[in-house]
């Protein structure tokens, strides 16, 4: 028992003091977000607000990742856009409870365990392309197109900065107290007082009024209903976790501790069924506020919790205020979360990180920013990679050979890996213009990964028998004799293959 | 890898004819330039053509069936090809060796033209010996126009040569010919005679000078000849029957194509009337 206790220790209160404060901070810039994602996929803010409460509040005990925020997201808020348009909001609820149930299954199927084909490079582009991604979202802001935007919003977005980056080199307090958090209670005071016409958060549109409920979604329970939201789920599925499982790598590099991926996608999917029931919208990892919550001190299960709390709280009962925020404060908040996020290092090292490395690491940034998916930024690295590492491995692949000048035959060795990526190399190291009475290969150094390479071997043996010579494989190990033995047109023929 | 020795002298042994002349040729160049000898025997292959149109005719198995069929007869078809190859091989050995010939000989048999074996030998042999008849598909000039060694080609009798005619025409390749003779031992012992056709100006003058000046650096007996006409070819074969030269050398193919289009190629024309062994040094 004292181990639960330990861990119970260790997960929720070993930090309790940075997860209560960074949690609260979190909290305020969940608020914003969850706002303007709502407005992105076309519903009421309280369906963002409500998810985000939900989401945060049940991954703090069922999650994988503590300290990570999960919440209602704009990648989850993209997909989602046409449903509610062309069905409304009790479909996007089914398909939120549907998304659920098919996260909760690749959890169960450890799918999470994929991570590990997403290289270092692929993340590397992720995490700029979000700096990217989360900079540009706050242009809007900022623009002076906008209404109410204007010369007050730089100041107070610059004096935000300005307190962000100056109050942690305060002695003693800067230390205590998250400086975001100061500069979102010190701008909103400073707003209130001086009454300023400025953009706020209560601009955004109207805040709930009251704590969610328990409700079945309103839709026909028929085939015809699940066609529809099938394909939303899975997309809503797939994304999330993705974005879940990236988000918990990087927490993962920044706090130095590691997390139970396939505890996170279970966890994922259990958030968006109580969402889904709880009237809120399909959510995941967030990785700006998780950022916000790391680096405002945020460690256990603890700050996740209160980030959720707090959120409904504020929303509930401290609307009046909580609207009062200007978004120049949050803005600033972002800016930070985005110079953080970014990273710098990669550039730096620009020139003496290998080529594929820089190569992989643009495509995702370049694909992710363009077309504001983080599926297909991962999608197109991930396969960079793998492309690049196959073309790595099919290099080792050397072959050379002896003349025996009393029998007029020759002795080639082959040392090294035959796959589809090597075997144009492997046939072009033996030379089948050569008039010789016989060919001993042998391949006890090397090793035949697939069909392309038992074809190809296939393929030599048969062009050298055509030229009159005599042919033999020797040296086959146990698991290339297998695809042979299944695969190979000449397994039959008397060349040594299966002796 | 492969058995080619570096800087040998590689003998064609293509036409029948030319047999005796290429290996005299090749014994005569080695001995000058203390090369092995490599004796090259390149026949295709024969490969079934698809004779018959088995479609619509063919059970589902019956495709690996027929590969084994057409496998197993081309291996022995092409076991009989390389058996005569073979004993080409020895018999051209034999006979180098009954003429007592000192350096190394080995041989070379595949199964592939004529123009890809020289492609295959081309960048580390020393020298290339073919006879003056060709049996492959392609033609003599057009083997000579993708070598990247220099082709000594011979007409069916060889004799050795104690004289050779060098027709310089200051372009790139003749003076790529004219360094390669200063260094090459294959002439050391020849008397050159350095001709080149055209007006006689100053500046041809001074370039048949200079090349002149340095073949005599290199310690070779030479004549220069200013020759005054227009049909460079018609003017080379007049001079070397005047002086009865037994060797012609020449940069090969040194135009454009554009100016051979044109003009035709003196190369060309020089292949085809010659009737001495004719050293040709290639562009590239």
């Amino acid at each position: 028992m004292t181990s639960f206790f330990d861990s119970l220790r260790d997960e929720w209160f070993s930090n309790v003091r940075g997860d209560i404060l960074s949690g609260t901070v979190v909290a305020l810039a969940l608020i914003p977000e969850a706002i303007a994602f709502s407005i992105i996929a076309g519903v009421d803010p309280k369906v963002g607000l409500y998810a985000s409460f939900c989401i945060a509040v049940v991954i703090s005990f069922v999650g994988g990742r503590p300290g990570m925020i999960s919440a209602a997201t704009g990648a989850m808020a993209l997909v989602m856009v046409n449903l509610v348009a062309d069905y409304g909001l009790q479909y996007l609820l089914a398909a939120t409870l549907l998304c659920g149930v098919i996260q909760i299954i690749m959890g169960i199927l450890k799918l999470g365990n994929l991570m590990r084909f997403v290289s270092r490079s692929v993340v590397i582009g992720f995490v700029n392309a979000l700096a990217i991604l989360i900079f540009a979202a706050q242009i809007p802001e900022l623009n002076p197109m906008t209404e109410r935007v204007g010369m007050t919003v730089y100041i107070m977005t610059a004096a935000g900065l300005a307190i962000i980056y100056l109050f942690p080199l305060i002695p003693k307090i800067g230390r205590v107290l998250p400086s975001p958090l100061i500069c979102i209670v010190g701008l909103t005071v400073v707003a209130m007082y001086l009454n300023l016409d400025i953009r706020n958060v209560g601009s955004m549109g109207d805040l709930p009024d009251s704590l969610p409920m328990f409700l079945l979604p309103d839709i026909p329970l028929n085939f015809n209903t699940l066609l529809i939201i099938a394909p939303y789920s899975v997309a809503l599925a797939i994304i999330g976790l993705l974005e879940s499982m990236m988000t918990a790598t990087i927490v993962d590099d920044l706090t130095d501790t590691p997390s139970n991926k396939n505890r996170e996608c279970r966890g994922q999917g259990i958030a968006n069924v109580v969402a889904g029931f709880f009237g809120g919208m399909a959510g995941c990892a967030m990785i700006g506020q998780s950022m916000i919550n790391v680096k405002s001190g945020g460690r256990a299960r603890l700050s996740t919790l209160i980030a959720g709390v707090v959120l409904l709280i504020m929303v509930v009962f401290l609307s009046q205020w909580v609207s009062q925020i200007p978004m120049a404060a949050l803005v600033a908040v972002m800016i930070m979360v985005s110079i953080g996020t970014f990273n710098w290092q990669s550039i730096r090292e620009f020139k003496t990180h290998p080529k594929s490395f820089n190569i992989v690491m643009l495509s995702t940034v370049l694909t992710t920013v363009f077309t504001h998916n983080l599926a297909y930024g991962v999608l197109v690295g991930v396969l960079l990679s793998t492309l690049f590492f196959a073309n790595k491995i099919g290099h080792f692949l050397t072959v050379f050979s002896e003349y025996d000048d009393d029998s007029n035959s020759r002795y080639y060795y082959v040392q090294g890996q035959v796959f589809f990526a090597s075997t144009t190399q492997f046939l072009q190291s033996f030379d089948t213009k050569e008039a010789l009475d016989s060919i001993q290969i042998d391949v006890s150094q090397a090793h035949f990964w697939d069909v392309s390479a038992v074809d190809t071997l296939d393929k030599l043996v048969m062009r050298l028998q055509r030229e009159g010579i005599d042919v033999k494989v020797v040296g086959l190990n146990s698991a290339s004799r297998t695809l042979i033995d299944r695969f190979s047109v000449h397994d039959r023929r008397d060349i040594g293959l299966l002796d | 890898m492969s058995n080619l020795k570096p800087d040998s002298v590689i003998a064609c042994l293509d036409c029948p004819d030319h047999v005796q002349a290429v290996l005299a040729a090749s014994m005569w160049a080695s001995t000058r330039l203390q090369a092995p000898i490599g004796l090259l025997h390149a026949v295709p292959s024969m490969q079934q053509k698809a004779a018959v149109d088995y479609s619509g005719c063919l059970n589902i198995d019956d495709e690996s069936y027929l590969l084994d069929q057409f496998t197993i007869k081309e291996h022995l078809s092409n076991s009989e090809l390389k058996a005569q190859g073979k004993l080409l091989l020895y018999q051209a050995a034999a006979y180098c060796k009954e003429h007592r010939h000192k350096r190394n000989i080995y041989t070379l048999h595949r199964h592939e033209n004529l123009n890809e074996s020289i492609d295959y030998v081309d960048d580390k042999a020393q020298l290339v010996v073919i006879g003056h008849h060709v049996t492959c598909k392609a033609n003599l000039s057009q083997l000579v126009r993708l070598s990247l060694c220099p082709i000594l080609v011979t007409h069916a009798s060889f004799l050795a040569p104690t004289n050779a005619l060098f027709a310089f025409d200051n372009r790139p390749t003749s003076h790529k010919l004219l360094n390669w003779l200063c260094k090459t031992p294959l002439v050391r012992a020849l008397t050159i005679h350095i001709v080149m056709v055209g007006k006689d100006n100053s500046e041809n003058c001074d370039a048949l000078r200079e090349a002149y000046a340095r073949l005599k650096q290199a310690g070779i007996n030479c004549k220069k000849v200013l020759l005054n006409g227009r049909d460079v070819s018609a003017a080379l074969t007049y001079y070397q029957n005047e002086h009865n030269i037994g060797l012609l050398m020449t940069g090969a193919f040194g135009q454009s194509r554009l100016r051979e289009l044109l003009q035709g190629s003196d190369t060309k024309k020089l292949l085809g009337s010659t009737k001495t062994p004719y050293l040709l040094f290639p562009r590239a």
